[in-house]
């Protein structure tokens, strides 16, 4: 569990400047625990509210380490669902490499083939076993011939040679006559038991094309399967490598319940999911298992996205569906067409002159000025002046497009945010200068630094949760008291997020010591008030105040 | 890489003066160019298309022969495998990973050790046994399965066209 580790550093970090935990370390493991049971059993309405108890119920400072290890871990749990701890494990490619090794001898008993020949199957195979064992069972001289391990005895290469005087491998010739490069030269060749023997350039040519495709490569002539081993041989080093790295993400592809890609580009990591039953459990309580890889990228397991609480997978993949096909509809009605000054139809202007008529109120108007054509006449330019205003009243009075309109209110506060977060990114870096000037100016100890390192945490999750809270917000029942809830406590969090991120900004580094405590407050007032929003949302997924539409 | 194929291809075209198979002649359209050739196809006996002679352009890649070269018909001819544009489609033009259901066995696939002579052969027994499976040109594929009369009939006629009689 690397990603443990890694929380648990983070959060040793911050056990040494105890003075000012008040509000991040306030609730002692047990009580976590008991939030947790509750909620498991349905509970959960209050916790809310429990959290907003946390500051007040600071008299349990005196914390042992061990403990705080835990609060931490059951905080995390809490954020991402109070229900149980995924099991996952972070790997690499070669991990996964070693994991098809082991399946390959597991399976070797019942082939009694070499390994090679079985990596070979399974490539072929896309890593599918059942199928591959299916098709063993059933067929299996047919299967290592159409495979390419065993010299097909129908097919005639270059017939009359003796094919057991053909050895597999690199030979030296002192005058061999290659067919592909028509040269005759004294050179090293390489044959496969076929027999079909040609000069080692063009056999390196052959297989470097090859390899980029992913495929088993075979003889140049006959369908003889060249196995990793001969590849590396006429290549001269390690090249069959990448015709594994595709093999490997079929294998991925093939258990895609456990095995998942980071989704961060250019990040190789794998997650492997140990176990897969705490998964159903947490679909149904409208939670997401997010997990994080070893360069601390954190992501949903099951869709694939971004850590998108407070919204779930599901409304999660409308949103964004909807977003992909709205945004498009969406610019091109908005810089294409205007709507009737009558009846709110979105016109679009097909050329011709600015007499409007629409079509569906017949109202004659102008499309400069948005005004009735009457007073226009034939003096086409006296509504040069664009009254600004004027127009705005009349749009804000139509409803016949308040979907549309609805949906864009949301969609602009959420692409807002997701801009917001992208600054905030970009804050990330100097902080991580502001850290250093702590430390060269004032002397202050990288540990004691840490507390911007943790706001600016505080505040990308902030963000995030406030970004999907209008997923949420737009597909929730908006006359429902729960859901006025839930928009207050979008407005607290949006302002305690402004707030920190304001306080972020400060760049004299006695300023950032003096004001430390404020920091503290603030990133911890932010961590709150996210994680009340995230149960708030979670309530109205629960209770199905929130359902995702199309 | 493209001194591999120039080298191989003026090898090829030696190959083919030497000894061309009957019914085809190929070569180099211009000196200045090895990947350009033309190549002059006779309509194989007992088909519409005896008494026909084809003209066709094969065009090779630089990678040339670990990719296949492409095969076009000037003017195009109406057959069930070869696209309106003239552009030829059998399966030796085709590398084995082109094919994702493996639909065309790999010993049939472009591989470096084919060459012009085979394609040509190939081209040859493709204009006298169509394979309306995977048919380039619809219509023809239809026509040819539907109504042969016409079919024959077509051709013969863009046959005599051609001719100039």
């Amino acid at each position: 569990m690397n990603s443990d580790e890694e929380y648990s550093l983070v959060y040793d970090d911050d056990d040494d400047d105890n003075d000012s935990l008040d509000f991040y370390e306030a609730l002692p493991a047990t009580e976590f625990a008991i939030n947790i049971s509750k909620s498991r059993s349905h509970l959960s309405q209050s916790s809310e509210f429990d959290i907003e108890e946390d500051p007040l119920s600071n008299d349990d400072m005196a914390e042992s380490m061990l403990d705080v290890h835990v609060s931490a871990s059951a905080k995390r749990a809490l954020t991402e669902g109070s229900v149980p701890d995924l099991k996952y494990e972070c790997l690499t490619t070669e991990d996964i490499f070693h994991r098809m090794l082991k399946r390959v001898d597991h399976l070797q008993p019942i082939f009694s083939i070499p390994h090679e020949d079985i990596l070979l199957l399974m490539q072929l195979y896309d890593w599918n076993e059942e199928r591959l064992l299916e098709d063993w069972t059933e067929k299996m001289d047919i299967l290592l011939e159409e495979s390419g391990i065993h010299v097909s005895h129908n097919s005639n290469g270059i017939e009359g040679n003796d094919k057991n005087g053909n050895i597999r491998g690199v030979k030296f010739q002192e005058s061999f006559n290659c067919i592909i490069c028509c040269e005759e030269k004294s050179t090293e060749t390489f044959s496969l038991e076929c027999g079909h023997e040609y000069c080692i350039d063009c056999y390196r040519h052959y297989i470097k094309d090859k390899l980029n495709k992913g495929n088993v490569i075979t003889c140049m002539d006959c369908s003889l399967a060249l196995k990793n081993d001969d590849i590396d041989k006429i290549m001269g080093h390690q090249s069959s490598n990448k015709l594994m790295s595709s093999s490997i993400k079929s294998f991925i592809q093939k258990h895609n319940n456990n095995y998942k890609w980071c989704p961060y580009t250019d990040c190789k990591c794998i997650i492997h999911l140990k176990d897969t039953s705490s998964f159903a459990e947490y679909l149904r309580v409208h939670c997401s298992p997010f997990v994080s890889c070893k360069s601390s990228h954190r992501f949903c397991f099951s869709c694939g996205f971004e850590i998108h609480s407070p919204a779930d997978c599901d409304i999660t993949t409308t949103w964004i569906k909807k977003a992909k096909k709205e945004s498009e509809n969406l610019n091109w009605v908005l810089s294409h067409t205007k709507e009737c000054p009558k009846c709110s139809v979105n016109i679009e202007k097909n050329g011709g002159c600015n007499h409007m008529a629409c079509s569906s109120c017949k109202y004659e108007f102008c499309w400069i000025c948005s005004g009735d054509w009457k007073p226009h006449g034939s003096n086409f330019y006296q509504c040069t002046m664009y009254n600004n205003e004027d127009s705005k009243s009349k749009t804000s009075v139509e409803d016949t497009s308040k979907t549309l309109k609805r949906y864009t209110f949301y969609y602009r506060m959420f692409n807002e945010h997701e801009a917001s977060a992208k600054l905030d990114w970009q804050l990330g870096q100097t902080v991580e200068n502001k850290v250093k000037h702590l430390q060269e100016k004032i002397g202050v100890s990288w540990i004691e630094g840490q507390f911007l390192t943790e706001s600016l945490r505080a505040l990308n999750e902030g963000r995030t949760a406030l970004k999907w809270s209008f997923a949420i917000a737009f597909y929730s029942d908006p006359s429902h008291n729960l859901t006025k809830i839930f928009v207050d406590n979008q407005m607290l969090l949006s302002n305690s997020v402004e707030d920190l991120s304001e306080l972020l900004q400060i760049k004299n580094p006695e300023k950032i010591m003096n004001k430390k405590t404020d920091f503290y407050n603030k990133a911890g007032y932010v961590t709150n008030r996210t994680l009340a929003l995230i149960q708030c949302g979670r309530d109205l997924l629960r209770k199905g105040i929130c359902k995702p539409t199309n | 890489m493209s001194k591999t194929a120039q080298k191989r291809l003026f090898k090829e075209y030696q190959q083919l003066i030497r000894d061309s198979p009957p019914g085809i002649v190929a070569g180099p359209a211009n000196e200045n160019d090895l990947f350009l050739w033309d190549c002059l196809i006779q309509g194989p006996p007992d088909t519409p298309y005896e008494h026909g002679v084809f003209n066709a352009q094969l065009r090779f890649p630089r990678d040339y022969p670990l990719s296949p070269p492409t095969l076009t018909f000037t003017p195009a001819i109406l057959h069930p495998n070869i696209y309106p544009n003239g552009e030829v489609c059998i399966s030796i033009l085709h590398s084995p990973g082109d094919d994702p259901n493996m639909y065309e066995l790999a010993e049939e696939r472009w591989s470096p050790v084919q060459s012009v002579e085979k394609i040509l052969l190939s081209v040859m027994s493709m204009l006298s046994e169509p394979n309306v499976e995977s048919g380039a040109n619809i219509d023809a594929c239809i026509l040819w399965r539907d109504n042969r009369p016409e079919f024959e009939r077509q051709v013969k006629r863009s046959i005599v066209a051609s001719l100039g009689l």
